[in-house]
């Protein structure tokens, strides 16, 4: 009996598992947790109720008014901003009306037509060993470097788009295609173009009656337009991304019965839009709020004044780029609360389009999944 | 009662990519596939057009050197670097100058932003995937979380000068902070809850049947396996409030004036926050606006640095996601 092993006690548990303490913890965690969602949430009340507060005395005086008078004038303390709202939806949907073809067939490109290539490298590169000293990449590389290619152009910022815009595009847009869009150019006259006959070709767009309008008087390249170029480029990686992953979630079963059928694959592509159009419409608005609340390329390159006309070749001004150049100096308290109105429209929509947005494409997504 | 047979009709020709409507749609075909290709071509061409032009300005104006004039581009007799662009401060008119104190505000602003954005957000974060049920209320957080990371930067700067600057009565470095700080909080709870709910379900059962605390799994096993991912979140957030202009323009507003200054009072290095601060992408602005040639000069080469360190991150995040990814397949 007393030859059997002693087992030594064991050492006292310094705390027990589920001691007060670590519940205590536990209940820390979840209050931090917690309090950092009401934070967000807070955030949002407190951005809408800050600007709400700032714009209330413009809201009281102007009320409906505001959207559609014309007049900024803070001596006289009237102020109306219909030349701004213009603006800002004009460049955005001009904006969405370049990129959304673009984008489509992007991300057409990138689920359905991008290669898939079997690229060897050597197997020391990536710290393997083969038996042929060679790996084969994974056959979507290619689509993975577009696509990341693609989301970088989204990660450009706005500043240097406008720097980019303002050097390059605003020279291009007033030489070359904004006389060829309202009237004509000589084609030898254009850029690297010397080469070419002297013909007169262009689309004519300012002399057809009733959009003639829109493109009146092209003569300076820092205009609606310009942006709304600058702006296309830069929503079609945001709305590539999306509709690229809303296409990912079609059923494959569509296209291939369409294609069984005899469709050919432009024809089974219709079914596949059709079939994602909620989605892409999802993008689109998601797009299209992004592109109303752009700043800094605007602002560099819209020219920063009221639009003297509907033309989309006449200078401009949306309420962002308003902001940026007459927030910090407002002459007076009744221009800074005009101003804080001007924002709170532009939150608003911005707001409920983003929220419409997201639950459109939750739902498509959600929905591919689940199949 | 006669039995009447049918006569059996021979069944129509099959059109075998003959008839008219099939040319039409193979040639339809034809130029959609190419009009598919052209599209993103041409999204990637504005990529290189952009990045292109930006590195040579800024090249030119960081180093003298000039990829059109200087034609063999190895013969770098004119190239020298330009250090004074990052030892000197703004001067003005045409003297040559440098944005050193803008690349350290814009250093010292993405850390105060991130002092306010990245507790907040990670927490957010964390609550969406560890805590949160599949009910209305957080169907809503994730509603204001995307609503919030929708909203134009323009509004937060808004914000922050109606929260920080009418107080205070000027502009000041944490006036900036607070709005940058506001802009990274939704990015960083978004990819957080992304990254938390790629973690296994088995590792938190096993560390909970272990007889771990909610405390211990979450802060010993489920965040350190999603480290990398959240990490990723961070410095995409980062990336992303390194470009921001807009909120800047009237909370920061710019200054020339040196962000550190040294006396014999306790931690010797100050740092002015209460007054205009220099930053980057306002300076950029100031600069990119204005008719001074040699201004135009250092934002082009103000416009370099900030790209670099855009695209440096951004590409540091997908290698350090495609090894996470190729890592879980």
């Amino acid at each position: 009996m007393s030859d059997l092993p002693v087992m030594p006690p064991a050492a006292p548990l310094r705390r027990r598992a589920n001691s007060a303490w670590l519940r205590f913890v536990d209940f820390l965690t979840f209050g931090g947790a917690f309090g950092g969602t009401m934070t967000l949430i807070g955030l949002l009340a407190l951005l809408i109720g800050t600007i709400l507060i700032g714009a209330f005395p413009s809201i009281h005086q102007f009320g409906f008014s505001f959207f559609t008078t014309s007049m900024w004038n803070p001596v006289t303390a009237r102020f109306g901003a219909w030349p701004y709202i213009y603006c800002t939806l004009v460049t955005s949907l001009v904006a969405l009306v370049i990129s959304l073809p673009v984008s489509l067939g992007s991300a057409i490109f990138l689920v359905k037509l991008a290669p898939k290539i079997r690229f060897p490298i050597p197997s020391a590169l990536l710290g393997k060993s083969s038996p042929s000293g060679w790996t084969l990449l994974n056959p979507r590389i290619f689509v993975t470097v577009t696509s990341f290619l693609i989301e970088l152009l989204a990660a450009i910022p706005s500043i240097a788009y406008g720097l980019w815009g303002v050097a390059v595009l605003v020279p291009i847009m007033q030489e070359s295609i904004q006389p060829f869009l309202a009237d004509s150019v000589i084609l030898s006259d254009l850029p690297l173009c010397g080469w070419l006959p002297h013909w007169h070709v262009g689309l004519y767009l300012a002399h057809i009656p009733g959009i003639g309008i829109l493109f009146a008087d092209p003569a300076a390249g820092s205009n609606m337009f310009t942006s709304s170029v600058v702006l296309a480029i830069m929503v079609t990686p945001i709305m590539t991304a999306i509709i690229r992953d809303v296409l990912a979630v079609v059923p494959p079963e569509l296209e291939q019965g369409a294609l069984g059928l005899g469709a050919t694959w432009w024809q089974a592509m219709k079914l596949v839009i059709g079939f994602s159009k909620m989605g892409i419409f999802g993008a689109v608005i998601l797009g299209f709020a992004r592109a109303m609340g752009e700043t800094m390329a605007v602002t560099m390159i819209i020219g920063n004044s009221r639009p003297s006309s509907y033309s989309l070749f006449s200078q401009g001004q949306t309420i962002a780029s308003l902001l940026a150049n007459q927030f910090n100096n407002a002459d007076t308290d009744s221009e800074r609360q005009a101003l804080y109105f001007t924002a709170l429209i532009l939150l608003m929509i911005t707001m409920l389009i983003n929220g419409i947005a997201r639950v459109i494409l939750l739902r498509v997504t959600a929905g591919g999944k689940h199949k | 009662m006669t039995l009447a047979i049918e006569p059996i009709t021979p069944l129509p020709e099959l059109h075998r990519g003959r008839s008219l409507h099939n040319v039409w749609a193979r040639f339809v075909n034809r130029v959609a596939v190419l009009l598919c290709w052209t599209s993103a071509l041409v999204t990637i061409g504005a990529l290189f057009l952009i990045f292109g032009y930006i590195v040579y300005k800024g090249v030119w104006a960081l180093t003298g050197l000039e990829f059109t004039t200087h034609f063999p581009w190895f013969d770098f007799t004119h190239f020298h670097l330009n250090a004074t662009f990052f030892t000197s401060l703004p001067r003005p008119g045409d003297a040559v100058g440098g944005m050193r104190n803008c690349i350290a505000g814009t250093l010292v602003l993405i850390a105060m932003a991130s002092v306010i954005g990245i507790p907040v957000g990670m927490l957010c974060g964390i609550y969406l995937a560890e805590y949160s049920k599949d009910n209305l209320f957080s169907h809503s957080v994730r509603l204001v979380v995307d609503v919030l990371a929708g909203v134009p930067s323009i509004i937060v700067g808004v914000l922050a000068y109606s929260l920080v600057v009418r107080p205070m009565g000027n502009n000041s470095a944490w006036a900036g902070a607070v709005a940058l700080g506001f802009i990274m909080c939704p990015i960083i709870a978004r990819t957080t809850e992304e990254m938390l709910k790629l973690v296994p379900k088995a590792l938190r059962e096993a560390s909970i049947g272990l007889g771990a605390s909610k405390f211990q799994t979450l802060f010993r096993v489920v965040i350190p396996a999603a480290a990398s991912g959240i990490i990723t979140g961070v410095m995409l957030s980062v990336a992303r409030v390194a470009g921001e202009t807009a909120p800047l323009l009237f909370t920061v507003l710019g200054s020339d004036q040196p962000i550190f200054s040294m006396n014999s009072h306790f931690p010797f290095f100050h740092a002015d926050l209460n007054n205009a601060f220099p930053s980057l992408t306002a300076q950029i602005y100031k600069y990119a606006t204005s008719a001074e040639p040699e201004w135009l000069k250092e934002a082009w080469g103000g416009m370099l640095v900030l790209i670099m360190i855009v695209l440096i991150m951004n590409i540091m995040v997908r290698v350090v996601t495609a090894k996470k990814m190729a890592g879980r397949h």
